[in-house]
């Protein structure tokens, strides 16, 4: 009797090991996985913030504009405004929203000027520009890649058994959406 | 030793070999779209540019890379930048340069600049075509693509310089960029930027001998890996010499500082 009941003592004990491991596994797997798509989200907010200081530069160098640009103008430094309040508050929500405005209007305005060049007197540093635009581009896109992947590893981690029995509070991420970032330029011609 | 004692220690050792041959494989990272060549700061695997070009830009991007170290003028954590240049007969979009630019690990301090030049075949002759200018993480403060942008048209297309003579143009850019680094960023007074290009002039068209990559060994066939398999495993006979180091370390010598790229880069 005594036997028997070291036997199913020892099992016990084996299961609740098995199991605490398996927990701890699951909890601080998601908790560093969780630390990494913060990490890569700060670098696409940082690399957004770069993006916007050298839209605020182009545009400063738009020093005579007509009523359409103007008014993308306009947009672009109200959202712009909208974007560094919401990373004060920490409001990732309201910054990628302001983000998708600021972008969508800077895309259309440099499709809008790249075809309407006497619309603005910048002409000799439309190159430079466009360099600027397409790498300051290809930097966000970058970023966002990094931390899409980031969320997938995540999202993975909560979903997969046994992880999700020990997680199963944590709610799935969303991914960036790279629309503003792979659209083709309008065209207003 | 008994001869069958002998045979099974042998076959240790083979498959020992054999092992660690199979996890080194398994440990490498996936094998970027171009090869870094033995000359890093230039790779130029189709031989589109010159050989004096080819020294060129090996000797002034070693230079720089050994002045931007200098412990008594030069802030540390900017130290090591590295320029480097390379071919490709392809279209943009075909290679990924950032991942090009990260597993070769060009600058110290993520101070580097990967130019890759864009070339298509026609008639049995190489057509400039488009051009990715990519810079690294740290660089982004010190060099914009805006300021990247205005390098290229002053010096790359020049228009003093034949639009043919891709090697005179890819020197000037060369060395305008050089020009930018040494005086913007560390400080220099003076950049004589008319005196290199004589002086790359003066040798333009002399062949100054082989470059580090002519050294370079190919893969191993695979009948060759068949052939080793055989002889280590079945007579037990251990290659050594160079081989060993050749088919863990695939004859490569990368001298990239370990610098990062954000994926900063603009297409002219």
């Amino acid at each position: 009797m005594k036997k028997i009941l070291i036997i199913v003592a020892g099992a016990l004990t084996t299961v609740f090991v098995i199991i605490g491991a398996l927990w701890i596994a699951a909890f601080n797997g998601a908790v560093r996985k969780d630390a990494v798509v913060s990490e890569t989200r700060g670098n696409v907010h940082a690399s957004l913030s770069a993006r916007y200081e050298k839209v605020v530069v182009f545009i400063d160098a738009i020093e005579d504009a007509n009523a359409t640009v103007l008014t993308y103008l306009e947009t672009i430094m109200d959202a712009r405004t909208a974007f560094a309040d919401a990373l004060d508050n920490n409001n990732n929500a309201a910054a990628d929203d302001a983000a998708t405005t600021l972008d969508g209007t800077f895309v259309t305005l440099v499709a809008y000027m790249e075809d309407n060049p006497e619309s603005y007197n910048t002409v000799g540093l439309y190159s430079g520009y466009l360099g600027e635009f397409s790498a300051s581009t290809n930097k966000v896109r970058f970023d966002i890649g990094e931390y899409n992947a980031a969320v997938r590893i995540y999202n993975t981690h909560i979903q997969t058994f046994p992880n999700n029995l020990f997680v199963a509070g944590r709610v799935a991420l969303t991914e960036y959406s790279l629309s503003n970032y792979t659209a083709t330029l309008p065209s207003f011609n | 030793m008994s001869k069958v004692k002998k045979t099974a220690f042998n076959l240790f050792k083979g498959i020992t070999i054999l092992l660690l041959v199979f996890l080194s494989a398994c440990q490498s990272a996936p094998a970027p779209a171009i090869r870094e060549t033995g000359e890093f700061y230039i790779n130029d695997r189709s031989h589109i540019l010159l050989n004096a070009t080819a020294w060129t830009i090996l000797a002034y991007g070693r230079d720089l890379y050994i002045d931007s170290h200098d412990q008594a003028s030069i802030d540390q954590s900017i130290s090591g930048s590295q320029v480097v240049v390379a071919t490709y007969v392809g279209e943009v979009g075909s290679i990924d340069t950032t991942e090009i630019f990260n597993s070769w690990g060009i600058g110290d301090n993520d101070m580097g600049i990967l130019i890759v030049l864009f070339f298509s075949l026609v008639d049995e002759e190489y057509v400039y075509n488009d051009m990715v200018f990519e810079i690294g993480l740290r660089m982004e403060g010190y060099l914009s693509a805006f300021d990247a942008d205005a390098i290229i048209t002053q010096y790359f297309d020049d228009p003093s310089i034949s639009e043919y003579d891709y090697d005179q143009r890819v020197v000037s850019l060369y060395f305008g960029v050089l020009e930018h680094l040494y005086l913007n960023v560390y400080d220099y007074t003076t950049f004589d930027f008319q005196n290199f290009i004589d002086e790359y002039n003066s040798i333009k068209y002399d062949y100054l001998g082989p470059l580090p990559s002519s050294y370079e060994k190919e893969s191993l066939p695979t009948w060759a890996w068949i052939l080793i398999i055989i002889g280590v495993v079945g007579l037990g006979i251990i290659p050594g010499g160079y081989l060993i180091p050749f088919i863990f370390f695939g004859g490569r010598g990368g001298r990239g500082g370990g610098g990062r790229s954000g994926g900063y880069w603009f297409r002219r």
